[in-house]
């Protein structure tokens, strides 16, 4: 009876004990996301696992193509450099963010302003003037605060005149409503998170842990041989010294 | 060799992190046995070198065809997309100084293909990813360890499938 209950409980019951090696070339952060791992917390609600990145990937993939299939009547120099820009962002794609998260549309924002664009960045404004409203928890892990942390430096650096210096003359004319609703966009990005670097940013910590300080991840390197041999030379010197050293000294003293 | 032990997902997870060096890289193949699932991490930051991409790219061809990781799932975890988000920092000036050929703003979406299949059309790159998500146990997932962001998603598809993998191994 014994042997069937255990016998249950380590076919069902048990936590199955995984082995997961971690290999890639050479600085390419391994180290640093085994460190990671560690400190990520996995339990917390909204799992959404599994194929968020392809999603992320196949959105942006729509994305420019579509602005691909507008942008064929216009010159090709502009199509070569429409897929160029492009970032990608691990979350729930949503409406909004996807606006941020490919900002390839260069070429998109130049070639005409959708009335659905306009709505999105009024509606992103809103979104940084309630945070601004709210304060902001230490450590925000996936909460909807911090997509508004993520999107806004987002739309700041795509979408800024400075990003994109060479504009064709062709186009000038949509530029003025452009930039009016990006000085909006960037002024409440700046009002809202002026300490808020998106660079400090963290993702699904655990609370109360921090990340392992990244200077201090060195390298992971074999034994060096030489090393060994020192290492094996000084134990047999010590060995030798203890044990037997005093006596054949005296001897060959005397 | 670093170890890392956690528990996550109800499972208890071993994590293995093996040196990356030219010399190291030999050894990687005496730890295939009784491994339930394998990260392979790729660098696409802007500054990373083609080059080494493509010989990521050689070793992970190796992996996969190696007989003793039938089976296995495979994560490819693209990593350091964060500094991907300050592209504008990287100028093309610094490309003309060292002749080396760097990734610039490659997009993921080639870089996945590069490591996934060679599909002839664009279409056919979204049937692959899709496939390769959902049937094989191949998945690319990009974020960066230095932030998190994206972490998560792929260690959760990684310790499920390395879960139900541990399952059958151990009848």
């Amino acid at each position: 009876m014994f042997g069937l209950a255990s016998g249950l409980y380590h076919t069902y019951l048990i936590p199955p004990e995984v082995s997961i090696l971690i290999i890639g070339c050479d600085d390419s952060g391994k180290s640093t996301l085994l460190e990671r791992v560690k400190v990520t917390d996995f339990h917390s609600k909204e799992s959404s696992g599994k194929r968020i990145a392809v999603q992320q990937i196949r959105n942006d993939f729509m994305h420019t193509e579509k602005a691909i299939e507008r942008m064929k009547d216009v010159s090709p120099v502009q199509q070569r450099k429409s897929p160029s820009k492009k970032q990608t962002l691990k979350k729930k794609p949503s409406p909004k963010r996807r606006l941020f998260s490919c900002p390839a549309p260069k070429m998109y924002s130049q070639s005409r302003v959708d009335s659905d664009e306009e709505t999105e960045l009024i509606e992103s404004t809103d979104n940084g003037v309630e945070l601004q409203g709210t304060p902001k928890p230490p450590s925000n892990s996936n909460a909807t605060s911090s997509d508004g942390i993520i999107d806004l430096p987002y739309g700041n650096v795509s979408m800024s005149p400075a990003a994109s210096p060479e504009r064709p003359a062709l186009i000038q004319g949509f530029q003025p409503t452009d930039d009016g609703i990006d000085n909006e966009s960037v002024s409440a990005a700046n009002c809202s998170f002026d300490e808020g670097e998106d660079d400090d940013q963290e993702y699904d910590l655990k609370a109360g842990k921090s990340m392992f300080p990244l200077h201090l991840i060195r390298p992971t390197r074999e034994f060096h041989p030489l090393l060994v041999l020192f290492i094996v030379y000084h134990i047999y010197c010590v060995l030798n010294i203890t044990y037997h050293s005093p006596l054949s000294w005296k001897q060959k003293l005397a | 060799m670093n170890l890392g032990k956690i528990e996550a997902c109800g499972a208890k997870l071993r994590l293995m992190d093996l040196g990356g060096q030219v010399k190291m890289r030999p050894l990687w193949e005496r730890y295939y046995n009784g491994i339930h699932a394998i990260t392979f991490v790729i660098d696409v930051s802007p500054t990373c070198d083609v080059s080494k991409l493509m010989e990521a790219r050689a070793f992970y061809r190796c992996m996969r065809d190696d007989e003793s990781l039938r089976n296995v799932p495979i994560l490819i975890f693209a990593n350091k997309t964060d500094t991907r988000r300050l592209l504008d920092k990287y100028n093309t000036d610094d490309e003309d100084e060292d002749n080396d050929i760097l990734l610039g703003d490659t997009s993921l979406l080639d870089i996945a293909d590069l490591f996934l299949a060679k599909p002839k059309s664009s279409r056919d790159l979204l049937k692959k990813l899709d496939a390769a998500n959902d049937d094989d146990n191949v998945a690319f997932f990009a974020g960066s360890a230095k932030t998190g962001e994206g972490v998560r998603a792929a260690f959760d598809w990684l310790i499920q499938m390395g879960a139900a993998q541990a399952r059958q191994a151990h009848k």
